[in-house]
């Protein structure tokens, strides 16, 4: 026993070797930057005609940030707004579609052909480049775009209708590009989540004599309840960090300015507005960005209270799509 | 006997009204695509002209059109999709191996900081890479990295979701027993890892290859940051000068080079599903 | 996976992450807007947004001076919105970057955060002695000098602004083509809505005076009299600016115009519609550089210009030329500087390649008496005598351009999206204005509001 033990801790040194590249880097890449960042936020510090501008300003940045201090506005608190409303656009109707998909896919009486094409085709869209998706609706919803002209020439909107300049219609797209993009993932995680529950359970309601909704509502939506609020989260983290597709669908030409009027402004958009000019209001951006985020992964953690090995595995699969987005 | 036959008929209605919805929805998925490799074919005044499923015959013409525009620019789809290449690849290369390894290092030895450092790994697969940007832009500054693609492919040694994944497998394939024999074979233990524990991964790897090139490849926000000369952006870069000033005169141009950005990928998508798919469903499994 | 097979693939990727950047700085793929070989011993590089200072390059300098002309790279940037960020990258990596500029151009709307900047040399520097600088109009100096009044960027050109009014579509909608006649129809602002209604009414809409409503942008912009912020950095917004909103949403809302935005490509387009089966704009705001730089690319304006006094004395844009801190030849970058924008003998072959009004009171004095550039390098309206060159005289002389802050560019693209929001409805102009405000001190946060 002794002698097994001493020669697990004679090999155990070699487990520093093996992850230490991995922290060696991400204590050079991510955390010294990170606590940089911090550190920056409490800093004035601009550029003026090409030089830089420092000195020590406490919690400044973080009550103009807030529209705290006389003549400051709370651009970021507007541009969390926007990030949430398009994110909530989209997210309700991913998880509502992604709910049907997995109960008629899964369904074992009503076999719907070809689920495994299904999967593939609504899979699709994730897999393509963020940039690439949003310049192509945005050919295909312009004031010349075939999709709206198409509609136009079937009446649904009327012939002086603009999506780019309508608040609604830019936003509402914008909530539709992340929608097609994202529901097929989702679909198959709760596919993958139906399949899991115990087919005992189903048989038991069947000879109980329950109908499909009252199956749905007592043992797929509890069971699959961790999975939902799993996706929910770490769909939330992905949608803070919403960048791709709003900084490249309407936006000013010196970019960074979501049109109409700011309203598809969202926050990393602004962190990339003023990361070269303005690095202590960026960083205090970076700094609420990071709050927010922090209080949504530990809304998780309060609700997912069992196996922790569980839950994150399901986390991997939703922070590759937060990735994404 | 009747109840069973209205039974069955009310079940085919239901299969026959679910497959349709279901079709819809893959027409929805897929038609955005149709719509691109059509409008690539069509000329920029048929394009304007309304929409259209049927093929025109002008996609030389708006390839042709395309390389003339980019003739006077630094950056061209070409060397775009190459500049993706050589990030994307080493980075894909990098994250897979050295995560495998350090899921390795925690699954397999016993050391003291064993527990810290895999809970380390977790909580920080929550934290986004956006929100340090600022720090890691000044310190790259400081290095003089910018501009270069070293701050694009180095950071993937460290990819928590990577280390997690490789982890969650080698918890259920990987058995002590089968190191223990190497070592008593003489290997080392960076030998046992490359030569022995490596093809057992294989399929986790190769799934985990895939999602890491897909991220890599579409990334845009720190590229955006890093890369200043014309020269070296990379292809979703490019992709957003389509819709700048140069391009957007022309709709087949913009067309054509969507397609060439766009249509590459889905075939690869394609041909590569079946893991794909598989590999998003493993993520769901075992709610 | 075998362990050669692997480590091979290791080898190969460390090598790639490393080698890779270094690779694509060095095989600069053959392209046009790098004119030249930068990795040359003597390559002197200088930078554009656009090919107006290469062309003077090619044909003034190249024909004064061949052998330095020679060793000139260009770059040329393709647009003015992201040139700053491209120069201040390179700029601040300094001369250990291939492409670091040792001349460069920098315009009107910036040129000021530049000669602010630690990045130039001043002309005495240079060796460019300040009574070189005799003939220049003192708005341009004072342009292309810092605060302390150290002279940085020197001008070639004079930018007073006018609009530019297309003959045929004048005889049509305006029953003249007399420059005079003409010009009483862009007297003042009242006078031009008039105008606007009429053409709109005349033509049934397929031809309208301007083709954006911003197209009275600059005028009121560089007519200010306060800058867009005082001495103590507390930002302030002129009159003008009110009526500038207040006259575009009368454009927009009475559908006076087309709505494009300037530069754009259906503004572009309205340059060449007949007017009748194609929409056309019958006015554009101009300059000397206008009429030669963009309206040439349209072939209606050819022999089909009338030139008329903005309602405003006002000025557009201008180019200077400035050497880094770092220039590498800073005997020939002077050499540059000096002829192309000291030299009258440099300054009148300039007027001769592109009708440019040019910054040197003796050479326009000469290109007056000579007759040149009378008729606009052929953009002129034969139809009457009105000669360009004289046009222009008495306007430069009363360029005002003390305003001209060194953000003005930036400030003036949020001026834009007020103007949107407040000419669609979606604003007030008390908001509009109050969030102009407000976001140029969220741009700049050393701009004070108050």
């Amino acid at each position: 026993m002794k002698k097994n033990k001493k020669k697990r801790v004679t090999y155990g040194r070699y487990g520093y070797f093996f992850i230490a590249p991995f922290f060696i880097t991400y204590l050079i890449f991510q955390l010294w930057p990170l606590i940089n960042t911090f550190y920056y936020s409490t800093l004035s510090y601009y550029k003026r005609n090409g030089r830089e501008v420092i000195s020590f300003a406490g919690i400044q940045n973080f009550l103009n940030i807030f529209g705290l201090a006389p003549g400051e506005t709370a651009y970021v608190l507007q541009y969390l707004k926007n990030t949430l409303i398009m994110w909530g656009c989209n997210f309700v109707p991913q998880i509502l579609v992604s709910l049907l998909m997995a109960v008629w896919l899964t369904d074992t009486k009503v076999k719907v052909k070809g689920t495994g094409a299904i999967k593939v085709i609504i899979y699709l869209p994730s897999v393509i480049t963020a940039a690439s998706v949003s310049v192509l609706f945005k050919n295909l919803f312009s004031q010349y775009g075939p999709i709206t002209l198409a509609l136009k020439s079937i009446g649904i909107l009327s012939e002086n209708f603009d999506f780019m300049s309508s608040v609604a219609g830019s936003r509402g797209l914008i909530s539709l590009i992340l929608w097609w993009m994202w529901y097929g993932n989702t679909s198959i995680m709760l596919i993958s989540g139906v399949l899991g529950i115990d087919p005992v359970l189903y048989e038991a309601a069947d000879i109980d004599g329950a109908g499909g909704w009252k199956k749905f509502t007592d043992i797929t939506l509890p069971l699959l309840k961790p999975i939902l609020l799993y996706t929910l989260v770490t769909s939330a983290i992905g949608g803070l960090q919403m960048y791709d597709i709003p900084a490249l669908f309407n936006v000013t030409e010196t970019g960074y300015q979501g049109l109409p009027n700011n309203t598809t402004t969202t926050m990393t958009m602004y962190i990339m507005r003023l990361y070269n000019s303005d690095v202590g209001k960026a960083a205090a951006v970076s700094v609420f960005l990071f709050v927010v985020t922090l209080i949504v992964s530990l809304l998780l953690f309060f609700f997912m209270g069992d196996k922790e090995e569980k839950k994150l595995k399901k986390a991997e699969k939703a922070r590759r799509k937060a990735g994404g987005r | 006997m009747m109840t069973d036959e209205s039974y069955l008929r009310s079940l085919r209605r239901k299969k026959v009204f679910r497959t349709v919805v279901c079709i819809l929805f893959c027409i929805v998925s897929l038609l955005p695509f149709v719509i691109l490799c059509m409008n690539a074919t069509r000329t920029s005044a048929a394009i304007k002209s309304g929409l259209s499923l049927l093929p025109s015959t002008h996609f030389l013409e708006n390839w042709k059109n395309l390389l003339a525009k980019q003739n006077g620019m630094q950056i061209t789809l070409q060397r775009a999709t190459f500049n993706s290449l050589c990030i994307t690849v080493p980075g894909t290369v990098l994250s897979v191996y050295f995560s495998s390894m350090t899921a390795y290092g925690v699954h397999v030895y016993d050391f003291k900081a064993k527990k810290f450092a895999w809970a380390f790994i977790m909580a920080v697969m929550m934290v986004p890479s956006q929100i340090s940007i600022i720090g890691f832009y000044r310190f790259m500054l400081r290095l003089n990295l910018v501009d270069t693609y070293i701050p694009l492919i180095i950071p993937t040694i460290a990819t928590p979701t990577v280390v997690f994944f490789m982890k969650q497998y080698m918890d259920s394939i990987l058995s002590i027993e089968m190191i223990e024999a190497a070592r008593i074979d003489g290997s080392g233990e960076f030998r046992t890892f490359n030569s022995v524990v490596l093809p057992i991964l294989k399929p986790a790897v190769a799934t985990q290859a895939i999602f890491q090139f897909i991220a890599q490849w579409n990334n845009l926000f720190t590229p955006t940051v890093i890369l200043t000369t014309d020269s070296k952006k990379t292809l979703p870069m490019f992709v957003q000068l389509l819709s700048s000033n140069q391009f957007r005169t022309d709709y087949g141009v913009v067309y054509v080079g969507l397609f060439v950005a766009i249509i590459p990928l889905v075939i690869v998508y394609l041909i590569l599903s079946k893991y794909i798919v598989a590999g998003v469903a493993l993520g769901g499994v075992k709610g | 996976m075998s362990k050669k097979w692997l480590s091979l693939l290791m080898a190969g990727t460390m090598v790639a992450s490393i080698a890779v950047p270094v690779a694509a700085e060095e095989e600069t793929e053959p392209d046009n807007t790098i004119t030249g070989d930068s990795s040359a011993d003597d390559a002197f590089v200088v930078w554009g947004w656009n090919d107006d200072i290469k062309t003077i390059l090619d044909t003034v300098f190249a024909e004064a001076y061949p052998e330095e002309y020679s060793r000139i790279v260009f770059v040329n940037t393709g647009g003015s919105d992201y040139y700053q960020t491209k120069l201040d990258a390179v700029l601040e990596e300094g001369s250990s970057n291939e492409l670091y500029p040792d001349l460069m151009g920098l315009e009107v709307d910036y040129v000021q955060k530049y000669t602010n900047s630690d990045w130039l040399l001043s002309i005495s520097d240079l060796g460019i002695s300040e009574d070189s600088l005799a003939n220049m109009y003192q708005y341009n100096i004072d342009l292309g000098s810092d605060v302390d009044g150290n002279v940085k960027a020197l001008f070639w050109q004079a930018t007073p602004g006018c609009y530019a009014v297309r003959a045929d579509l004048a005889e049509k909608y305006l029953g003249t083509t007399d420059p005079d006649e003409v010009a009483a129809y862009f007297t003042d602002l009242d006078t031009i809505i008039a105008t606007a209604e009429m053409v709109n009414e005349a033509s049934g809409g397929t031809c309208k005076l301007f083709s954006g409503y911003d197209e009275i942008k600059r005028s009121l912009m560089n007519s200010r009299e306060v800058g867009f912020y005082d001495e103590n950095d507390v930002i302030t917004l002129d009159e003008n600016v009110t009526t500038y909103l207040e006259t575009a949403k009368t454009l927009y809302d009475e559908d006076l115009t087309y709505n494009t935005s300037q530069w754009s490509s259906d503004w572009y387009a309205n340059m060449d519609g007949d007017g009748e089966t194609s929409n056309a704009a019958l006015a554009y705001f101009g300059c000397p550089w206008f009429v030669y730089w963009s309206l040439a690319d349209s072939e209606t304006w050819h022999d089909n210009t009338i030139l008329v006094a903005a309602q405003e004395q006002c000025f557009w844009g201008g180019t200077g030329l400035a050497a880094t801190a770092e220039c590498s030849d800073t005997e020939l970058a002077a050499l540059i500087m000096s002829y192309l924008t000291t030299d009258t003998d440099g300054m009148v072959a300039i007027n001769a390649q592109n009708s440019d009004y040019v910054n040197n009171t003796a050479a326009i004095e000469a290109i007056v008496e000579s007759g040149a550039s009378a008729d606009g390098n052929g953009m002129m309206y034969s139809g009457n005598d009105q000669n360009f060159i004289e046009f222009f005289l008495d306007k430069a002389d009363a360029i005002d351009a003390s305003t001209v802050t060194a953000e003005d560019q930036t400030i003036l693209s949020l001026l834009d999206n007020e103007c949107q929001a407040y000419v669609t409805g979606e604003k007030d102009l008390d908001t509009a204005l109050s969030d102009l405000t407000a976001s140029i001190h969220d741009t700049y946060s050393y701009l004070s509001v108050e």
